[in-house]
């Protein structure tokens, strides 16, 4: 069934066209919202979370994006919503600390993605926590590009922004990865 | 401490640890537990506030509140007795708030 037949079935309320949507791209859903989120419960979650909007928004959909950008789309926002949902908690439960009440301290836990080739396991953990500390425009441009794939022109589209923006991010990225890596090792590994 | 050339080796190696990913893949049956979610979440909803749109419930309420309000209303006018002539108005207000009695003889003590 093509792109342009699911979203007229979708409209219409079809539960087999909603099926053939979710099974078609349930596996790129989760492995975007996992490459942010870096939890696989969090990554199940949101991505029921943004199969949830796909059907309540499908109406309003124009058709001026191809239906895969605006499913990464929803996925990336959903995405970033939770991130600052954990950020905000954080920062409450921290000043809650001042005041006297309890703060638990957790740090961010080391997170296996499992795609990840055996050999590379430890320095991709390091490397998921390093992206973790990154701003998210810049966090988001390099999980999309490294960790999903997807190429400049699509990052770009789905950011709504131009190519050269997305360059521009990653270039930012990867000196802001080099940087807080060496930071790292050198803290790390001292003879 | 280690020779930076290392240091810059790690750094590299760790930046390109994400070659050959592969796709993380969904649990089994990812879209029975969607659907049992979204049956919970929007139908449960709209069952939830159902009550608001049953209009026959709405009418009958709205009828109650209406005769309690009437009926409110009315007693408040039949306590209320007012004299239909001036003069008798006249000696009602003057009775509210000059009365002869000695009710209030008391304040006379302070």
């Amino acid at each position: 069934m093509s792109d342009e037949n699911i979203i007229l079935e979708l409209q219409q309320g079809s539960e087999s066209a909603f099926r053939a949507v979710v099974e078609k791209f349930q596996n790129q859903v989760y492995n975007t919202c996992l490459g942010l989120l870096q939890n696989e419960e969090d990554a199940e979650e949101t991505s029921q979370d943004v199969f949830i909007e796909i059907y309540k928004s499908v109406k309003s959909f124009r058709g001026d994006a191809k239906l895969s950008t605006w499913i990464y789309r929803i996925a990336t926002t959903k995405s970033l919503e939770l991130i600052r949902k954990q950020k905000r908690k954080k920062r409450f439960a921290f000043l809650q600390s001042i005041g006297g009440g309890d703060y638990e301290t957790t740090q961010h836990v080391s997170f296996e993605h499992p795609g990840v080739i055996l050999e590379n396991k430890e320095q991709a953990q390091t490397l998921f926590s390093t992206i973790a500390e990154l701003p998210e425009n810049q966090r988001v441009v390099f999980t999309l590009h490294k960790v999903e794939g997807l190429p400049y022109q699509e990052i770009a589209d789905v950011l709504d922004t131009s190519v050269s923006s997305v360059e521009s991010l990653m270039f930012r990225a990867r000196k802001n990865l080099q940087k807080k890596l060496k930071t790292y090792y050198e803290n790390n590994f001292k003879d | 401490m280690k020779k930076p050339i290392d240091i810059e080796n790690k750094i590299n190696q760790t930046l390109n640890s994400l070659a050959g990913l592969g796709k993380a893949e969904v649990k089994p049956f990812f879209y029975s537990r969607l659907e049992a979610r979204m049956q919970n979440e929007l139908v449960g909803s709209t069952t939830r506030f159902a009550i608001f749109g049953n209009m026959k419930l709405n009418v009958a309420v709205l009828s109650i509140f209406m005769v309690f309000n009437l009926v409110t209303f009315f007693s408040i006018n039949e306590t209320t007795e007012v004299p239909n002539d001036r003069e008798g108005q006249i000696e009602s207000l003057a009775q509210d708030y000059f009365s002869e009695s000695d009710e209030y003889e008391y304040l006379n003590d302070y």
